[in-house]
């Protein structure tokens, strides 16, 4: 969706991806802008190998025209702001200038969404942003996704039946590249219309 | 259960072996280095001196200073490096970050690996071919230099693309994901996390640019001026085109002085060396993962 996909020389995609009703392959569109506004989180977390606050502060300086810095004052609240939405300034306020790769796997992955917000994404794409996450640090980045919900739309793709529950309004899926069932999540998991959703929610395949 | 068996016995009494053995060569490495020193310092300590550091050459070159041949070599690293460094470098950043796998790329990195194989009197002449009369910047530091560069730019080329296939792909990803563009990838990422690894490459290419006779015996290098060089485009006189004159083609020398300059010239490469080598223990302490 913000065809992140295409480093990989191999992949072949077809069909269109409507992000605000325009085709992200289409025409006139800027790559650089597409990943403003789609903001992606990885499996496994990946900070930069910065501090804190300049990860925090990296996505924003990306698109900040040259030599247009803005004050350190404002920096610092973006800093702040960021890292409160994601629920992590309380535990990092004091170590802004410590390296992101030394926090613990949840603290990283927090920081990883915390980074995209600067630039004022209005999607934000979560690839199985748990599956590296012990069950504590899962059930605390879930309660993040509800934390921004309605600020930001979040797409979020797992295998994990019970976290798509847990963690969705709207439920998609998906079978071999093709999308089987839309609904929203309590329908999908009470009433599924397709026999394929039906017995992929019973765990008769996997 | 849980007994030794012959079997184990026997597979631990080879791995022992194996150990030892390997342990044996690599302490044999490191004997010829101590060797050398051990007697360039035995036999040519009693030279050094600030007279001999700094003072001209007497007696038709038995005796006084080395000065104008260690300033000389000074002005050759130094325009080799220049000349070096920036190109290896872009070349490098150029290959390991923007190059599409492809037969010219390949074509690229097969004349890289055969360049580091030519022998430096091949570059020698090369040298004079193509920049003491093609160029026609005549017998002097920029066409030694030069020649220099072209020699040992494969160092710095491989050294800075390993350490830059070094850096994970991880945070490419992950800059490239918010937007950030090749550029401000390899700015902002990459390089900071490559420069230590790119700086071994300048060390080993200060040791061999500083060591060479071959390449600047007809580019750039005399055995004796009475003036030390003003600009590139003088020829100089050098540590290593020194030794070579003073061991082998000069009667009469005194056993200590080519000792004396083989000492300064190990001890020269190693200050150079030095400040690259502070400078890369700083920035490995602050590697951030």
């Amino acid at each position: 969706m913000n065809r992140i996909i295409e480093r990989l020389g191999y992949v072949r995609t077809t069909g269109t991806i409507e992000v605000h009703g325009k085709d992200v392959y289409g025409e006139n569109v800027e790559l650089i802008q597409v990943r403003k506004q789609v903001g992606m989180v990885f499996q496994r977390p990946n900070p930069l190998p910065l501090s804190i606050r300049d990860n925090v502060l990296f996505g924003y300086r990306v698109h900040q025209p040259e030599g247009r810095k803005a004050p350190r004052n404002r920096r610092d609240d973006i800093v702040e702001d960021a890292l409160r939405q994601v629920l992590l300034w309380d535990a990092v306020k004091d170590k802004l200038g410590r390296r992101a790769t030394a926090l613990s796997l949840e603290q990283q992955q927090k920081l990883c969404i915390a980074r995209l917000l600067p630039v004022k994404p209005s999607v934000l794409l979560m690839d199985e942003p748990c599956s590296a996450l012990d069950p504590a640090a899962t059930s605390a980045v879930e309660e993040l996704l509800w934390e921004l919900r309605g600020r930001y739309s979040i797409l979020i793709v797992t295998h994990n039946m019970a976290q798509a529950r847990r963690a969705s309004d709207e439920c998609i899926f998906m079978l071999l590249g093709k999308v089987i069932e839309h609904s929203k999540t309590e329908e999908m998991f009470v009433t599924p219309t397709r026999k394929e959703t039906a017995d992929y929610i019973e765990g008769r395949y996997g | 259960m849980f007994e030794k068996t012959a079997l184990n016995v026997r597979n631990q009494r080879t791995q022992n072996l194996v150990r030892t053995l390997f342990l044996l060569m690599t302490v044999l490495l490191i004997l010829p280095v101590l060797v050398i020193l051990g007697v360039l310092v035995a036999k040519g300590g009693s030279m050094l001196s600030w007279e001999f550091l700094f003072g001209e050459p007497t007696n038709g070159m038995t005796a006084g200073g080395i000065f104008p041949a260690l300033i000389g070599t000074v002005w050759l690293v130094a325009v080799a490096l220049l000349a070096s460094v920036p190109l290896g470098i872009a070349a490098a950043i150029y290959l390991s970050e923007y190059a599409p796998d492809n037969a010219f790329t390949r074509v690229i990195n097969l004349a890289i690996i055969n360049l580091a194989g030519v022998p430096s009197i091949v570059h020698a002449l090369f040298g004079v071919g193509a920049f003491v009369l093609f160029f026609n910047f005549g017998v002097s530091i920029l066409a030694a230099s030069l020649t220099l560069a072209i020699m040992t730019l494969p160092v710095v080329i491989v050294a800075t693309r390993e350490s830059l296939q070094a850096v994970p792909q991880a945070f490419r990803e992950a800059c490239w994901n918010m937007g950030a563009t090749r550029w401000q990838t390899i700015w902002k990422v990459v390089l900071p996390n490559a420069v230590s690894g790119i700086l071994t490459g300048v060390i080993l290419e200060v040791s061999r640019t500083a060591g060479e006779t071959a390449p600047i015996m007809f580019t750039g290098a005399a055995f004796f001026l009475p003036l030390l060089p003003q600009s590139v485009n003088d020829p100089t006189m050098a540590m290593s085109l020194h030794l070579y004159v003073i061991s082998t083609q000069v009667p009469g020398i005194p056993e200590a002085l080519p000792y004396g300059v083989a000492l300064v010239l190990i001890l020269m490469v190693l200050c150079m060396n030095s400040v690259s080598i502070a400078f890369r223990m700083y920035l490995r302490g602050r590697k951030k993962w």
